[in-house]
């Protein structure tokens, strides 16, 4: 499955669906689409810093939001991800508030 | 179930019939049902109130006709919608006595469209078997105007349109025609609009997928008496970066989806030479599409919204802040 499918929980497994993207050399793909959650994973740490909560990556497949007390929640995809960080940071984040949300970027 | 799917998808489409109280969803249904592309259609009926009617008119002869009775199907019912839906797939599995290849389902003339799509989509048995097809949405040329400025449910059901059938036209001056369908398409430019009873509309074409209509996207106000509904466009030169923005656009879906009633957009990604589609109802994200090349005439990536109570200033600055990169209004 390719990146842009990946997310919004709109696909399932990229090994089930890599087929339907008839991409001639779905290696390439799988590689590309890791170094992807990669860099979306470090920049939603880059934006959450200010309140102690992080993400990592679960199993490849879904996001384990944490915070400094050790709670923890899992988002399977990018559509539960936001509401538990909110649950998790205590506040909304909302993207058109004039400042980064919280103040960093 | 089996879990891997063939790389041609074989599921059922299941289309989505909305419009107004009396705009004549279920006359156009009728019709629909005599042609050759109707023989095969199930259809689900949903009825505000206790005793359902509308069922009895639906032509017979069709693959299945059920009534989802006891209330609204986008408030009151989805868990029926969903009991229904997989018992017309259990008895279409169990019995050859109703085979069908698509599935219709009027909804309610007073039902928001997006929780009766967000029904099917977030039912992961059903996706097995059903995807999204076409919302059509009636409008009644008499009157759509008094419907816009005073229902809601009549401007959703506009803005999640992927075709727009306009209805009665015969009865009302041509120049009244013409109003309803800018009024149509200043709240969704993404919709493709025929007027019912001319040579353009074709009835068994009702649920095929209308072709993309780029080149109507552009920033209007919507000439509603309900001021907050608004439609405008963006492009943003430069490649993409598909982190960000994926990450910004869940945000944005997270906090306003409400609001955002309509999203569409043509995306020239970082790192890939083939453009991306992506489109939504709402909190609802519709599988994207991949595309070989740009369509002619635009560069980078253009964006539209629809939005009830939203600044687009607001949304033109937080692109900024979080993709770091200038984002425009795209001029007609």
């Amino acid at each position: 499955m390719c990146e842009v499918c990946a997310i919004f929980g709109i696909g399932e497994h990229w090994v089930e669906s890599a087929a339907r993207v008839a991409e001639e050399f779905p290696a390439i793909e799988i590689q590309s689409h890791r170094g992807e959650r990669r860099r979306r994973i470090e920049l939603l740490n880059a934006w959450l810093a200010p309140t102690g909560v992080t993400v990592h990556d679960w199993d490849g497949e879904a996001f384990s939001v944490e915070d400094n007390s050790g709670r923890r929640r899992i988002a399977s995809d990018l559509s539960t991800l936001w509401p538990a960080v909110e649950a998790l940071a205590g506040r909304p984040f909302d993207p058109l508030a004039e400042e980064m949300p919280y103040g960093s970027r | 179930m089996d879990r891997v799917r063939q790389s041609v998808d074989r599921r059922t489409s299941i289309h989505l019939l909305t419009g107004f109280l009396g705009s004549g969803k279920t006359s156009l249904l009728q019709h629909y049902l005599r042609t050759p592309s109707g023989a095969d259609t199930a259809v689900l009926i949903n009825e505000f109130g206790e005793i359902g009617l509308d069922h009895r008119l639906v032509a017979a002869g069709t693959a299945g006709v059920q009534l989802v009775e006891g209330g609204c199907l986008c408030c009151a019912v989805s868990g029926v919608l969903g009991e229904s839906l997989r018992a017309l797939l259990a008895e279409r599995k169990r019995t050859a006595d109703h085979p069908f290849s698509d599935l219709v389902i009027e909804t309610a003339g007073l039902a928001y469209p997006e929780p009766i799509l967000n029904t099917i989509r977030s039912d992961y048995a059903l996706n097995e078997y059903l995807r999204i097809g076409t919302v059509v949405t009636v409008v009644d040329a008499v009157t759509a105007e008094q419907s816009f400025a005073r229902h809601p449910e009549a401007v959703r059901q506009a803005t999640a349109a992927d075709r727009v059938v306009v209805t009665k036209a015969d009865l009302v001056p041509p120049s009244q025609v013409a109003r309803v369908i800018q009024h149509v398409r200043s709240l969704n430019p993404f919709a493709e609009i025929v007027v019912a009873g001319t040579l353009e509309f074709r009835r068994s074409a009702l649920f095929h997928a209308p072709s993309e209509r780029r080149e109507t996207w552009s920033s209007e106000e919507a000439p509603t008496h309900r001021s907050t509904y608004r439609t405008f466009a963006l492009t943003i030169e430069q490649p993409l970066d598909w982190a960000r923005f994926s990450l910004w656009l869940a945000a944005l879906l997270n906090r306003h989806g409400r609001s955002l009633l309509r999203f569409k957009a043509i995306l020239d990604l970082r790192g890939t030479s083939r453009p991306v589609v992506i489109h939504g109802v709402q909190h609802l994200m519709f599988p994207p599409r991949h595309l070989d090349r740009l369509p002619d005439g635009q560069r980078g990536s253009n964006l539209v919204f629809i939005v009830d109570a939203m600044d687009p200033e607001r949304i033109l600055r937080s692109l900024h802040r979080f993709m770091e990169q200038r984002a425009q209004p795209l001029a007609a």
